[in-house]
């Protein structure tokens, strides 16, 4: 994939906006004003924004992964993802499911069912139907490691390779474990996208913390399903991730307030590697694909989607009881 | 005139459904080249070819999933679970996916599981189970039984046409002792609605509301009844949910007296609700106590002696409708 300068900072601006709207829906949750656990962390920019910038509008995808990175990406506006935090999401959803499991199925997006990986038979299943039904279309599932754990990620994965269906399965890596993940047997001596090799699948690494690796792998799987050579497992591991919401209640230090996304001031290049987005903002520096001056515009372009959108869901009204028995069925019985 | 069993009716249903929409697609263990453990989908391979006919691996939550993204993508898919009692295994997929994705996200899951339930044959516990209580208690998906041969064909059609999850129960002692002439289920293009109850035989003295192969148990019991002066009225559920309360509730208005039968366990089980919803919306049409008919609450048991004692008979019926005959 060969993208110019404005397709590269268009990228850029929706990691931004990924992480100004997670920490404003942190600062939400710190205010009281959200009910449920955030759940949501940082540092998986590159992945969820670059993972989802290579399927088209003809692919589907689903994301168990704790940003929404991926569905604004998908189309989802900003305000949309704020009122499903507040509770107060309009069509699809009404309000009804409003954490981190949005669908759209008319923007190729599939909800997630709250466990791990259930989603990566239902994306082997939409692949599987894609297949014989001759479309040209690949389901992309994004999983947290804590996923290859569950017998719903190993099931997906052998249905999948048994009918070589045009599944991608994007595993990140977190650098410790998320909270429910707990151990995985042979995650310390082995990869964990060395396991598709078990399944007879073909497997690749990218590093999770670099936008374009992922954009090159994914769209090399992507292409590898849409010439009918099955399913591909990638493993992005990150360098950093931290919950927007810790144990202390605080946006944590390093993409906080003070720091943020602002690569002159890291103390090391170890740090700016760590972080997606201060990584390929120095990346399109050196290339001459970024001034200060762009930079600034696009930061301010996300503050003000954010704004607006903060804005708006303050106006928006919560979903009414009245249709509280609706839509349990397609006509009710 | 040909004879159609029950398994027949079964396999007519898919077959001439497959015909009439590409969309619909067959998915289960050995369904294919084996052509299904009890044979109901033999020569579906060699008809429909692989594409749609497809023998999954041995993982009821993966290929169940695997049909609920394929609805998603626009197909019909039909899941044989091999016993119903593996179904367990993809409780997950079904009660937290195909239930609540039209609910939470409007994405409708028009998915049918399939498989043979109920014992009478020494299957032992692993094979001869009743799980519907587990998905009548799950918003979001359809459950039905079917007793007769034409119920057992229109009601798999209704299912598969149908725009939510359908949880279709075939009782596997049905599928080669119940018989019906061709004539009487009818042409292709009859469909059993969902929901609809039905009145097998018409009494004035007890209602026993039933379903699935106690249906059989009822009208033995309502012949031996007969001949002592109590009359039966028998009513077959056919569906689970939604269920046909108002069926229920003019026949416990018009006879005054309700007994409820099943195969399935007693705590928990259809006829507790049952018995609920009529002591509410019906209580001073009663002249007498609800009573049920059930399973005991425990596994189903392996031994003939024990399984015979585990499963329903027409005696434990007109015991209980003689007793409440004396009110």
């Amino acid at each position: 994939m060969s993208l110019g300068k404005r397709e590269l900072q268009e990228l850029l601006f929706y990691m931004i906006l990924t992480r100004k709207l997670e920490e404003s829906l942190a600062r939400l949750h710190r205010e009281a004003r959200l009910s449920s656990p955030l759940g949501l962390r940082s540092g998986l920019e590159a992945v969820s924004v670059g993972a989802a910038f290579v399927p088209t509008p003809k692919d589907v995808l689903a994301s168990s992964l704790p940003t929404a990175g991926a569905l604004l990406l998908r189309g989802v506006k900003p305000i949309e993802i704020v009122l499903e935090f507040l509770g107060k999401g309009s069509e699809p959803t009404g309000g009804r499911d409003g954490i981190r499991h949005f669908g759209d199925l008319g923007r190729g997006i599939v909800a997630t069912s709250g466990h791990a990986a259930a989603h990566v038979g239902v994306m082997a299943g939409m692949a599987f139907a894609a297949q014989i039904q001759r479309q040209d279309r690949v389901a992309l599932a994004l999983v947290s490691d804590e996923a290859v754990a569950t017998g719903d990620f190993h099931e997906g994965l052998n249905f999948a390779a048994v009918r070589k269906a045009p599944l991608v399965v994007v595993v990140v890596r977190f650098p410790s474990a998320p909270r429910t993940g707990g151990p995985i047997a042979g995650g310390e001596i082995s990869q964990l996208y060395e396991r598709a090799r078990g399944y007879g699948l073909t497997s690749l690494p990218a590093d999770g913390s670099d936008l374009l690796q992922v954009v090159q792998i994914v769209e090399t799987a992507m292409d590898r399903a849409k010439a009918g050579e099955g399913p591909t497992l990638i493993e992005a591991p990150l360098r950093s991730s931290t919950r927007y919401i810790g144990n202390d209640d605080a946006i944590p230090a390093p993409f906080g307030e003070a720091a943020r996304l602002d690569p002159t001031r890291s103390e090391n290049e170890t740090d700016v590697d760590a972080n997606p987005i201060w990584r390929f903002e120095r990346f399109l520096m050196q290339q001459d694909w970024l001034s200060e001056a762009e930079r600034t515009a696009i930061t301010a372009r996300a503050d003000e989607a954010v704004s607006d959108a903060l804005r708006a869901a303050d106006a928006a009204p919560s979903p009414s009881p009245l249709h509280l028995e609706e839509r349990v069925f397609h006509r009710v019985p | 005139m040909t004879e159609v069993t029950y398994l027949e009716a079964i396999r007519q249903a898919m077959w001439e459904e497959m015909e009439r929409d590409p969309r619909v697609i067959l998915l289960g263990e050995d369904v294919g080249l084996y052509g299904g453990a009890f044979k109901v989908t033999a020569g579906f391979l060699e008809k429909f070819g692989k594409d749609r006919i497809i023998d999954t691996p041995i993982s009821e939550e993966g290929y169940t999933g695997v049909a609920i993204g394929a609805a998603f993508n626009g197909l019909r898919p039909i899941v044989e679970f091999q016993f119903i009692d593996f179904i367990a295994n993809a409780f997950n997929m079904i009660t937290n996916f195909a239930a609540k994705s039209r609910y939470r996200w409007g994405a409708g899951v028009p998915i049918v599981m399939r498989g043979p339930a109920g014992g009478g044959v020494r299957a032992g516990p692993f094979h001869s189970q009743n799980p519907e209580m587990h998905f009548v208690h799950t918003p979001g998906i359809k459950v039905v039984a079917p007793a007769t041969v034409a119920d057992a064909r229109g009601l798999l059609k209704a299912a598969i046409r149908d725009e939510d999850p359908v949880l279709y129960l075939e009782h596997k002692k049905l599928y080669r002792h119940v018989k019906a002439s061709s004539s009487e289920i009818g042409s292709p293009e009859d469909v059993v609605p969902i929901g609809k109850a039905m009145v097998r035989r018409r009494g004035g003295d007890i209602v026993v509301v039933t379903y699935s192969a106690m249906l059989y148990v009822a009208l033995e019991a309502a012949e031996i009844l007969a001949k002592e002066g109590i009359e039966l009225d028998v009513i077959d559920l056919r569906s689970l949910v939604p269920l046909d309360k108002e069926c229920i509730l003019e026949s416990v208005r018009r006879v005054n007296k309700l007994m409820i039968l099943h195969e399935d366990t007693r705590t928990g089980g259809m006829a507790g609700e049952i018995a609920a919803i009529v002591a509410d919306e019906a209580f001073d049409d009663l002249d007498g106590p609800i009573l049920r008919v059930t399973a005991p609450d425990t596994p189903v048991p392996y031994a003939a002696a024990l399984e015979d004692a585990f499963i329903p008979r027409a005696e434990d019926v007109v015991r209980a409708a003689r007793r409440l005959a004396a009110y």
